[in-house]
């Protein structure tokens, strides 16, 4: 396990370096000149001359690439931010409490509401209660972030002046201000993305229910509830824990627009601007921080379906691969499933 | 059948009600921080007292790009800055010259040097007092003498800065003749000598003192006790850098922004409750630029026919909603004096094809507009244009770009045919003239009159101010009449004001002056500081 890991990790790094110098390579060419941007329509050639030294924009790319890619983690020659004249590192780095602030609130919402409904639904596929998650589900999906952001201050704060917009209070200043200031912005950022986990949810759950192995753990005088904990919920976790590692790292790169409404100071606001500003050791620095991250994402949704789904384990004499787990569920709920982990280390049906 | 209540059912229904009690909660504590509305106070209605004290919120659309005075070139930066630094003059309200740093000043040696007479009992934000090495310092920097760059361009004609012995008065020597350097007194900002790194630690002598910035979200100021002249009403000013339009008027009325500029017509129509609306010149215009070098627009009777051709009130009607004021050429009305209001046209439509006709170009041509898409009102113009222009056969295709290649291609790189921006000169015609010389390097239009190349080295160096005004407006029309670009309008500064709030005054200049602004409700003063 820990081999494949380290296999994986290598070839994401030789990935993360080829980006860095993608990125570097298209800012050469986009037209922009971060200085000029600066300097704007007074500009001077000797004041401009003189930045470019400043932020060392002198000498060749390669120079500077190596100069700027090596300084992004150094302390002592830090890589600077062309637009805010401080170190890249602590920029972002000071931006993280309120991206992934917000993309954890945003996620533990929908862990706690997308999965509860998601069963919901799934007790009687085509029943009321099914249905009416469904359309409300979908319903949801069509909303935007900007707009639920948008709603939400208005009706929240406009009208029942319930909530001052555009107000962040760093955890540092005041724990439960941090929280409630990140609170609205979490939700217009869930709201998209229940309606998919609460789909999936319901999909696998349904998916298992004609299953032999549950007519059977039925059939033995199972009731309902433990059918359902036992056997069911289980199984259904591996594939919904991946789209939920998933829904993770699309909550961080979706705070950008949710960041605008609310003028929270996250990592997607600094990106536009570090964009439009032609800062390219800031953009660089970003990606890395993002790319980074989506990384341990990924490291750790691999091991947690390992936790719960022994058969993806090496040492499991009926080793599966994820594939067989994840595979044929979306497409047709009525396939004939593997054995199940429950009844199996129970010494069910083989 | 059976109505299950399993644990993850209840699981789901909880956490709903917990987040709808939760979000219950808190409202319920933020509103009981609020004193209740109690706008039947003692005060008379209509009273407008001037409180002591109260914080208020203006909200600004670009983001500050340095706090060094001498470094900042970005118009937002300078406007919330003012409140912070000051020069030796300072600007009135109508563009006169006021005493600041300076109690006055005097020209000498026949206009080549100018002496000040430092004002007394001045301290800077840090507790130390203003000092003769400090001025000096300040402004051997501004005009280059320090490490050889002139931050203040029209500086550069200083060449010696020196300090009386008893330091009461400084003499600034110049090169040669300029009568009208004085407004770059009021933007050369005097800063402590031994101030190190201003950028980080923007020290001045100015009614407010810097507190804090957090990048993309605000700049803070609280009140300078000490301050040399007549002490700012608020105690605290937050400047909150909302780049989008609609986060702002969501703010606005939700409470959180008391100010915000800029506005454009149809927002305000949805402020009318709460807010007062004004209006007044911040000394910008607007023009639709013309690369003089680029064919068709090589020819003058091109030029000139485009000018003629477009409406200019019907421009403001449309876009700014009549908040705007009709230029012709490139200085704008608050330049009292100097200003040619005689210089006016209407749209001449059938003048304005038979000079397309003289010109070879009876069919009409294509014409691209650049317009950078960050800023609407440029954009709403360049439609209102282009459907005016239809009428002489000149089909207008729009080119949005955004900012940074606007700057590189078209300001620059001056790759473009057509463009609509604004310009904000400093309040001095010669700084409003001085791009369209043949030689200056910011001309990016191209524009080239021997005549007007020699009226501006007269205008720069004649003491008399009536005979340099009349050389201003024949300069002025010599811009109309050979056509340097069709200059459109002074698009006035719209502010929505929050009503209790009192004292807003305009500049013909642009910045936010919250020295002169004051709450004229006690309680609303009150909880304007629990924000």
């Amino acid at each position: 396990m820990f081999k494949r890991s380290f296999n994986r990790l290598a070839q994401l790094l030789v990935t993360l370096l080829l980006v860095m110098v993608l990125l570097f390579v298209v800012f050469y060419v986009l037209p922009g000149d971060p200085v000029q941007i600066m300097l704007g329509v007074d500009s001077d050639p000797e004041r401009a001359a003189i930045l470019r030294e400043n932020l060392g924009m002198d000498g060749s790319p390669i120079d500077q690439f190596v100069r700027m890619f090596t300084g992004l983690f150094s302390t002592s020659n830090p890589t600077k931010s062309i637009r805010f004249d401080v170190a890249v590192k602590s920029l972002v780095l000071s931006r993280l409490p309120v991206t992934l602030g917000l993309a954890l609130m945003a996620f533990v919402m929908v862990i706690l509401l997308a999965i509860p409904f998601g069963i919901m639904a799934s007790r009687r596929p085509g029943g009321t209660v099914d249905r009416l998650i469904t359309v409300g589900s979908q319903a949801l999906l069509s909303l935007p972030g900007f707009f639920s952001g948008i709603l939400l201050t208005w009706v929240f704060g406009v009208i029942l002046r319930m909530y001052l917009p555009g107000r962040y209070v760093a955890p540092q200043t005041n724990v439960m201000g941090y929280l409630s200031s990140l609170f609205l912005p979490a939700l217009a950022l869930a709201i998209p993305k229940l309606a998919v986990v609460v789909q999936f949810q319901r999909d696998r759950l349904v998916a298992l229910h004609s299953q032999e192995w549950v007519k059977t753990a039925r059939g033995k005088g199972a009731t309902e509830r433990g059918v359902l904990f036992r056997h069911l919920f289980r199984n259904s976790l591996v594939p919904v824990v991946t789209t939920l590692g998933i829904v993770l790292a699309e909550l961080i790169a979706g705070s950008l627009v949710v960041e605008q409404v609310f003028r929270l100071p996250g990592m997607g606001l600094l990106m536009m601007t570090a964009i439009e500003a032609r800062d390219y050791p800031l953009v660089m620095g970003m990606v890395l921080l993002i790319a980074m991250s989506i990384v341990l994402i990924n490291l750790v949704t691999d091991l947690l379906i390992r936790v719960i789904d022994p058969r993806l384990r090496k040492d499991d004499p009926d080793r599966l691969n994820p594939h067989q787990v994840l595979g044929p569920v979306i497409a047709d709920p009525n396939i004939n499933q593997d054995v199940p982990v429950s009844t199996q280390h129970s010494g069910g049906q083989r | 059948m059976r109505s299950f209540r399993n644990s993850f059912v209840k699981l789901g229904v909880k956490s709903l009600v917990v987040l709808l009690a939760s979000a219950l909660m808190w409202s319920g504590l933020a509103a009981c921080k609020k004193t209740p509305e109690t706008k039947e106070s003692l005060s008379s209605e209509g009273s407008s007292e001037v409180i002591d004290g109260g914080a208020v919120v203006v909200g600004v659309s670009q983001e500050p790009d340095f706090l060094d005075p001498y470094l900042a070139v970005a118009a937002g930066t300078k406007e919330i800055m003012y409140n912070v630094f000051e020069g030796l003059i300072k600007l009135g309200s109508d563009g006169e010259f006021v005493p600041g740093l300076a109690t006055e000043w005097s020209w000498e040696d026949e206009g080549k040097a100018l002496k000040f007479t430092l004002r007394e009992k001045v301290q800077f934000h840090d507790g130390s007092s203003m000092e003769a090495e400090d001025v000096v310092h300040s402004l051997k920097r501004a005009s280059g003498l320090l490490d050889g760059t002139a931050y203040i361009p029209a500086l550069d004609i200083v060449d010696s800065v020196e300090a009386s012995d008893d330091g009461k008065t400084i003499t600034v020597g110049l090169e040669d003749v300029r009568p009208e350097i004085l407004i770059y007194f009021v933007t050369a900002s005097i800063l402590p000598s031994d101030l190190k790194d201003p950028n980080q630690n923007p020290i001045g002598t100015g009614p407010f003192v810097f507190d804090a910035y957090r990048p993309q979200q605000d700049v803070k100021l609280t009140r300078f006790k000490d301050y040399w002249g007549e002490k700012a009403h608020i105690e605290r000013v937050t400047f909150a850098i909302v780049a989008s339009l609609d986060s702002a008027m969501l703010e606005l009325q939700a409470g959180a922004i008391d100010i915000y500029p800029y506005l454009t017509a149809s927002k305000t129509e949805q402020l009318k409750d709460g807010f007062n609306i004004l209006s007044g010149s911040s000394g910008m215009t607007q023009l639709m630029a013309l690369n003089n070098a680029v064919a068709p627009l090589d020819q003058p009777e091109v030029r000139k026919a485009l000018n003629l051709a477009i409406d200019r009130q019907a421009v403001i009607d449309l876009v700014g909603d009549g908040h705007a004021a009709p230029i012709f050429s490139a200085l704008s009305p608050v330049m009292k004096g100097a200003f040619d209001p005689e210089l006016t046209t209407e749209a001449k439509v059938e003048e304005a094809k038979k000079l397309l006709e003289k010109a070879d170009l009876k069919d009409g041509f294509e014409l691209t507009v650049t317009v950078p898409s960050n800023y609407t009102y440029h954009m709403d113009t360049a439609s209102v244009i282009s459907s005016q222009l239809e009428a002489i056969g000149v089909k207008v295709k729009i080119e949005p770009v955004n900012w940074g290649t606007w700057l590189e291609k078209v300001y620059s790189g001056r790759e473009f045919q057509a463009t609509v921006i604004a310009l904000t000169p400093e309040f001095s015609p010669l700084d409003a003239f001085a791009r369209f010389r043949s030689d200056a390097a910011d001309n990016f239009v191209n524009f080239s009159s021997a005549e007007f190349d020699k009226l501006y080295q007269e205008a720069e160096r004649d003491l008399d101010v009536d005979a340099r005004n009349e050389r201003y407006k024949k300069m002025q029309g010599i811009l109309f009449d050979g056509g340097a670009s069709v200059f459109i309008s002074d698009p006035h500064n719209v502010v929505a004001v929050d009503k209790d709030l009192g004292g807003y005054t305009f500049y013909p200049k642009y910045v936010q002056d919250m020295a002169s602004v004051y709450y004229t409700d006690q309680a609303e003063a009150d909880r304007s500081l629990e924000r």
